[in-house]
């Protein structure tokens, strides 16, 4: 195993479990120590003020979390929801203080185990797509699946548009 | 002599405690005796020899027949030392002057705590909580020693938490507040043998050390927190320089460190020596063997001892009292015993937890109702459990009422510390302390109550000469007083002083351009313009007021609280200001509000009526601004759904709900679909996230289990203020 990452510069030390979900087809990994739980879709308050992305707040047992569609965050189309669309709930985490998150997304697929030797760094695309965030891409049976870092897509990220006020 | 005395006493007492299967305890005890300095010229034959055999018998100490000669012999010496000294002190001047005068030493070092963290931090934390405790009951019994200068126990309940301090930071290594603590308990300790009196100098300087004190522990509070505090600038050195030349100690060896007179080595071997001769002092003075400011060698205290058990009462108390169960040491912990201190956040934890079931048991109602279940048994079954529920929200509610005597007598010492400045009399009156607040609202209003305090002082009352020509007596009285009322507290501030002068605040508004000339306004709304940020009656900026921010806080934080004010006044006859908030934080009445499909909390504090205007009623201004007229005044109507870009379901006010509501003093009519309902909400916290969203304070969990967003009225109203302007 250690001859392998410096075999080739395009493997990169990633490894464990990841839990993969599907947007617009393409299917997503995210590491499953920063998953809380999945809960089916419920009612969600719309937050006013708040970039289209941000599709409101919900009533998980009482704690008040913030939910966003991770189809609109990335630019995708969007699409209705149906009975298999879910909500991951996320640990996420800025500086010292943690707070939880909902992601929407079609459907979940599986856990993934994620070793060293399948995983490949992010290509470069050329256009204005940023890969900062994207930890690499694993190849399963033929397919790929983006593994996301998703602390540092939303931990970034500010869910009011103050412009919006004026 | 008196040092003596004191390190005499307190060595009988360490000797009633010793634990004789300790020989590191016994060889400490010999120890002290090396260091006292016995003034035997000055002692008559028959106490000479006592002492003599006293000593004998400690060095050769044995067995536990020794222990109980040495305790009778001790008690018999303290007697004898006891005659001496009332002999002493009547022959010469009763007491010494009290001269204290800080020296002039540079000291600019700020006060560096952060090594402290490298320690346990639950020990820290115990600390700081526990030294606020003692801070504030210090001022407390100070207060109470100052207006009754003899009596014995105020003292001694003074002592006592300066000792409890100066043990524990000793222990954890925080030398600056140990010092400080040290010098005044010195001090005090001097007060309690009766070598010094009360006066108002001794008084300042043991306040203005409990000052240094408090802001030290503030500081630790700020590290503790993970935060950076602001730089801190106290003459550690200096003040204890001057308790001890006041107390007529040596302080050469401390000044010469100041100045830089010792070099480091010689210090490093002091310390060394310090170290050999007695393990338990070394802590405390070994550390300023490193740091050059500090004392390298101790000085002979009288009550520099190891800090477990140190009991010195005074030489009257041990005549007096020689039943050691009588030990002043002991009421604290029978006080504590009632009570436990328990983590804030586990407490927050409990009440949101009870929060949750309080909203459960209400979805459950809903859901009984919903389904039209007949069913006897479950229904009383039911109604049993919604009262365990009620009466475990109202216990766990109960866990945070603290009663508000603490802030209340924070503010004896304001007024004391204010009326002296301004060199005026000034009674405090405290009623209704024991009335139970939460803890949150309890930390929140101390400071608006110390900005309204120090406004009664410096503006209320009025200096000694024109209260007696108004026919006063020349001391005012502030009363303050809190209690219950209609499910709120209510906190009043009444003055006898001069009163407010509506004129004078209708002229001042006028040219500061508050108000337009020629508005008409009653007395209440003339008074309620003290509080616009910025306003100012006092004539001069002091020390005390008149920077015209107080009142602009008191309003900021009452916002915050969801409270209001209330101001009378009576022209020189004083005025009355009334406060009133809810009882809790944690849960808010509000009234649920619909736009469309979306709820709406409004905080029915806010909300003074709502109605369905008439189509004629709803006018526009140049096109833009549009108004509401209800019963003859001109309100601003805001859109709810146009504020927050939603699509209405009915545009025009006719045809929807007004909610006519109030904050800060203005008026603002919102527009809504309809009302769905009034609930008392768990107010819960969106989140960091959110936080920049102003006008939604929060979010509630609603009786069908959604979430709805409770509106902040004040700032809604104010963006859009900002808006228009």
């Amino acid at each position: 195993m250690e001859n392998l990452g410096s075999a080739t510069e395009q493997k990169l030390n990633i490894s464990g479990k990841f839990l993969t979900f599907l947007l617009d087809k393409e299917e997503y990994g995210i590491e499953v120590l920063r998953i809380k739980e999945i809960v089916g879709l419920m009612d969600i308050t719309p937050i006013p003020m708040s970039p289209n992305f941000v599709k409101g707040i919900i009533n998980l047992r009482g704690k008040i979390i913030p939910v966003i569609d991770l189809r609109l965050k990335f630019e995708l189309n969007a699409a209705a929801y149906d009975d298999k669309t879910c909500i991951v709930v996320t640990e996420l985490s800025t500086n010292n203080t943690s707070f939880t998150m909902g992601l929407i997304v079609d459907t979940v697929c599986e856990v993934l185990t994620v070793t060293p030797d399948i995983v490949e760094k992010t290509p470069k695309f050329g256009n204005n797509f940023d890969p900062k965030f994207i930890l690499g891409v694993a190849k399963v049976r033929n397919q790929i699946k983006t593994l996301l870092d998703i602390n540092g897509i939303l931990s970034q990220e500010e869910l009011v548009v103050l412009d919006s006020l004026e | 002599m008196s040092n003596f005395i004191v390190q005499f006493t307190s060595l009988c007492d360490e000797l009633i405690l010793i634990d004789l299967t300790n020989p590191e305890e016994l060889h400490q005890v010999q120890a002290q005796v090396l260091e006292f300095t016995i003034p035997w010229e000055t002692f008559p034959n028959q106490l000479k020899e006592s002492l003599t055999s006293f000593f004998q018998i400690l060095a050769d100490f044995k067995t536990e027949a020794d222990l109980i000669k040495l305790q009778d012999l001790g008690t018999l010496i303290r007697q004898q030392l006891s005659e001496i000294n009332t002999q002493v002190a009547s022959s010469s001047d009763k007491t010494n002057p009290f001269d204290f005068s800080l020296p002039t030493i540079d000291e600019t070092r700020p006060i560096n705590l952060e090594k402290i963290l490298n320690q346990d931090s639950d020990l820290i934390s115990a600390f700081v909580s526990e030294a606020n405790e003692h801070l504030e009951s210090i001022d407390l019994q100070m207060l109470i020693w100052e207006k009754n200068p003899t009596a014995k126990d105020t003292i001694n309940d003074i002592f006592r938490p300066f000792h409890t301090i100066k043990g524990i930071s000793s222990f954890l290594d925080l030398v600056d507040i140990c010092d400080i603590a040290h010098a005044l308990e010195d001090i005090l300790s001097s007060v309690r043998n009766g070598q010094l009196h009360y006066s108002q100098a001794l008084a300042n300087v043991i306040f203005s050390g409990v000052d240094y004190l408090k802001s030290m522990v503030n500081q630790l509070e700020v590290l503790l927190g993970g935060g950076k505090p602001e730089p801190l600038i106290i003459p550690v050195r200096s003040f204890v320089i001057a308790c001890r030349k006041a107390l007529g100690q040596n302080t050469n060896e401390l000044e010469q460190q100041l100045s830089g007179g010792t070099s480091v080595r010689e210090k490093l071997l002091a310390a060394a020596m310090v170290e050999e001769t007695n393990p338990i002092l070394a802590p405390v003075v070994s550390k300023p063997a490193v740091s050059p400011e500090a004392g390298a060698e101790p000085i002979p205290q009288p009550t520099e001892q190891p800090t477990k058990q140190t009991t010195a009462p005074s030489l009257a108390e041990a005549n007096e009292e020689t039943d050691k169960s009588d030990n002043p040491y002991k009421s604290p912990a029978k006080a504590t015993a009632k009570f436990m201190r328990v983590d804030t956040a586990k407490m927050d934890g409990l009440l949101d937890l009870v929060g949750e079931l309080v909203i459960s048991n209400n979805i459950l109602q809903g859901c009984l109702n919903h389904l039209k279940i007949q069913d006897k048994r479950l229904l009383t079954e039911l109604s049993q459990l919604r009262r365990v529920v009620n009466s475990l929200q109202h216990n766990a509610l109960s866990l945070r009422m603290v009663p508000i005597s603490n802030t209340f007598q924070k503010m004896q010492r304001i007024v004391r510390d204010v009326s002296g400045k301004l060199n005026k009399d000034i009674d405090l009156i405290l009623e209704g302390e024991h009335t139970e607040v939460d803890r949150n609202i309890v930390d929140e209003i101390y400071e608006p109550l110390v900005h309204m305090v120090r406004n009664s002082c410096d503006h209320g009352i009025e200096s000694k000469e024109a209260r007696l020509r108004a026919g006063k007596t020349d001391t005012g009285t502030i009363k303050l007083s809190a209690g219950h009322k209609d499910g709120s507290i209510v906190i009043t501030l009444q003055d006898n002083g001069q009163g407010i002068d509506p004129e004078r605040i209708y002229n001042l508004a006028q040219q500061r351009g508050l108000i337009k000339e020629g508005t008409k306004l009653s007395n209440q709304e003339i008074f309620r313009l003290i509080l616009a940020p910025g306003f100012s009656t006092a004539k001069t900026v002091t020390d005390v007021s008149g920077r015209g921010v107080g009142m602009d806080i008191v309003m900021k934080a009452l916002e915050k609280l969801r409270g209001s004010l209330d101001i009378d006044s009576t022209l020189s006859q004083g005025s009355i200001f009334t406060l009133k908030f809810p009882l809790t934080l944690a849960i808010m009445e509000g009234m649920i509000v619909q736009v469309k499909n979306e709820q709406y909390i409004i905080p029915t504090i806010n909300i003074r009526e709502s109605l369905r205007p008439l189509p004629e009623n709803c006018l526009t201004i140049l096109g833009k601004g549009e108004m509401v007229k209800v019963r003859n005044q001109l309100i601003p109507l805001v859109r709810l759904h146009e504020y927050f870009k939603i699509e209405p379901q009915c545009l025009h006010p006719s045809e929807g709900i007004v909610v006519v509501v109030e904050s800060d003093g203005r008026t603002y009519a919102v527009l809504v679909d309809h009302l769905a309902g009034k609930q008392e909400v768990v107010i819960k916290s969106l989140g960091e996230k959110f936080k920049s969203l102003k006008a939604i304070a929060g979010g509630a969990v609603l009786g069908d289990g959604r979430v709805g967003l409770i509106l902040d009225i004040g700032q809604l109203v104010n963006s859009r203020l900002s808006d228009k302007g």
